[in-house]
């Protein structure tokens, strides 16, 4: 029997949905507002309260060491320099580990060892930074009886390995394997033409993937809480054993200080870890623009 | 096997053993720092409310009001953070022309590898003005009578809430990236087959929503986890005193603040650095067990797309 269309089953869309749609959009585009604002707070708020106090300083805010508590200012060279140093020696570190352990995985992508190394990388991403703090503390700065430098790179440098394991390794398995066969074809073993052949491929993403990791050491606090020194700020390291200091824990230990000064010298120095941080993004987003990480 | 392959092993093996090696040595160390705590104090030791160097004479230690600060940060964390994710994944998708939405998403790109010191430092200078003039004032005027705003405000501003606040704002570039991920990986075809049945917008988009909500559990979770581990920025803001109550209007302490703050002056005591071994351990129990199950909903949602 052929069933009757009714066309009051078509019946045009309520003013009631009408509104509902509208509303459920405002929702959508405020919400989206409010959580943007904070951010650019945070941004904007940082450089007008930070730049000031650089500008007052001169060249002389990124050269001289902090000023005594409550009496004039000074500059934040000593824990600039410790920054770096702790960064780019965790980077050196990890760059061999890290290739390593992301061509194991891939080469070796069904043995029981490298599906073990995966959920490891996985859960030694998510190990909370403060822990490695902790343990870095246990295992390298009681036994060396002193903070240092050399702790504080090895703090960052195991936060940093997950995230560079993981994009590294994402990055050779997008490797196509026509690549492989011809390496093979003419001749080359497996070394040569993984890290020739490979790593050749893959050279401007690995960059970027190690210049993310250094930025994301230089921004980091919690590993070096317990491994880098931090009081140590009133003059230069002098060798990678001794105690340093590091922006961050500038920051976090001047913001909690009662001293107006040092409160200061903690927006100073924001300011600058803001500029270098947004600065070396926008350059690695315009120098890999086609890489998608 | 060839020379030259076990040129190759021995390349890739000794790192990856590194690897392992960290983790390991991460878990053995908590473990044997902590052994003690636990089998002096035993469950007391969760479920005790005391932080007390003095008490005795090798000082009582037990760590529950630092769990339950920890937890209700990042629980006011998520709870702020969560449909501001949404409403921003949707207006990325959805509403916003592709200009602002690129650029939306690199400024949350960017917002969701700052260092985290920064966010501590704007939370002390702005966000307990904001908590201290306008709204613990305001919670605790009106809504005197739910438990969580019945005491009187921190004179400061330093409190749970205003470190859960401050946790959202840092979850929400990293929550709105993971929703963002799964709503892009939606099959076309759903999307062709809603407005095909003639829906508005806002109920297409809901219909979308519903297809990624285990992601979206799984996104829950890893915020979580992230806001359970933060340590500089909640110490910054949250004023550092074991919270008595369940009110969110007064100071506090997470486990990663009592670490971060205690740890210094431990090796005066005798079993206190153990204690904050413990406490270490917990955290990490905790939150690995909140991201990796995290991890597990969203890749098992994507296996069943």
């Amino acid at each position: 029997m052929k069933k009757e269309i009714n066309l009051e089953d078509f019946k045009s869309i309520s003013v009631y949905e009408l509104l509902l749609d509208r509303f459920v959009s405002l929702f959508f585009i405020v919400s989206s507002i409010l959580s943007l604002l904070p951010i650019i707070h945070i941004l904007f708020g940082t450089v007008f309260l930070g730049l000031p106090v650089i500008i007052e300083e001169g060249i002389a805010f990124i050269i001289e060491p902090p000023p005594p508590p409550g009496d004039g200012l000074g500059g934040i060279g000593p824990s600039l320099v410790g920054t770096f140093l702790s960064s780019i020696i965790s980077l050196i570190i990890s760059i061999p580990v890290t290739i390593g352990t992301a061509v194991f995985i891939v080469e070796y992508p069904y043995s029981i060892f490298s599906r073990l190394l995966r959920m490891c990388v996985k859960a030694l991403c998510e190990v909370p930074t403060i822990i490695v703090s902790l343990v870095v503390y246990s295992i390298i700065v009681v036994p060396l009886r002193t903070f240092s430098v050399f702790a504080g790179s090895i703090a960052l440098f195991i936060v940093m390995l997950p995230y560079t394991v993981t994009s590294v390794s994402s990055l050779l398995e997008n490797v196509p394997f026509t690549y492989k066969e011809a390496g093979y074809s003419i001749g080359m073993d497996r070394f040569n033409m993984v890290f020739r052949i490979m790593l050749g491929i893959i050279k401007r993403g690995l960059v970027m993937s190690f210049l993310l990791g250094l930025l994301k050491c230089m921004g980091e606090t919690a590993p070096l809480l317990f491994t880098l020194g931090g009081s140590s700020r009133f003059s230069y390291p002098s060798s990678l054993f001794e105690p340093a200091d590091a922006l961050t824990l500038l920051i976090y230990d001047f913001a909690m200080s009662p001293y107006e000064n040092w409160i200061k010298i903690a927006w100073g120095a924001s300011c600058i870890l803001i500029l270098i941080y947004v600065g070396l993004y926008v350059l690695i987003n315009k120098l890999f623009k086609e890489i998608e990480l | 096997m060839y020379r030259e392959d076990i040129r190759f092993l021995l390349v890739t093996i000794i790192p990856s053993i590194i690897v392992l090696f960290f983790l390991g040595v991460t878990v053995y160390v908590l473990i044997k720092e902590s052994i003690d705590i636990f089998s002096y104090e035993g469950l007391f030791f969760i479920l005790g409310s005391k932080w007390s160097a003095m008490e005795n004479t090798i000082g009582v230690y037990s760590i529950f009001p630092q769990l339950l600060g920890s937890f209700i940060s990042s629980i006011i964390a998520i709870i702020i953070a969560l449909p501001m994710s949404i409403g921003t994944v949707v207006f990325i998708n959805e509403y916003a022309p592709r200009r602002i939405s690129n650029l939306v998403s690199s400024i949350l790109l960017i917002a969701s590898g700052f260092p985290t010191v920064i966010y501590g430092l704007w939370g002390m200078r702005f966000l307990t003005d904001l908590v201290k003039n306008y709204l613990a004032p305001f919670l605790y005027n009106h809504f005197r009578f739910i438990v969580i705003f019945s005491c009187t405000p921190n004179p400061g501003g330093y409190s749970i809430l205003t470190a859960g606040i401050l946790l959202s704002i840092m979850a929400v570039p990293y929550i709105t990236t993971v929703i963002n991920e799964a709503y892009k990986s939606i099959p076309h075809k759903y999307r062709e087959g809603i407005y095909s049945l003639g829906a508005l917008r806002y109920q297409a988009v809901l219909t979308l929503l519903g297809i990624i909500r285990p992601a979206i559990m799984g996104a829950i979770l890893l915020g979580l986890g992230r806001a359970f581990s933060e340590t500089v920025a909640v110490t910054m803001v949250i004023g550092n005193v074991p919270n008595k109550s369940l009110c969110i209007l007064e100071s506090g302490q997470t486990i990663t603040s009592l670490i971060a703050t205690q740890f210094g002056n431990s090796g005066l005591f005798p079993l206190m650095s153990n204690a904050l071994y413990g406490a270490g351990l917990l955290l990490l129990i905790i939150g690995i067990t909140l991201s990796l199950v995290g991890i597990y909903l969203i890749t098992r949602w994507r296996m069943m797309l």
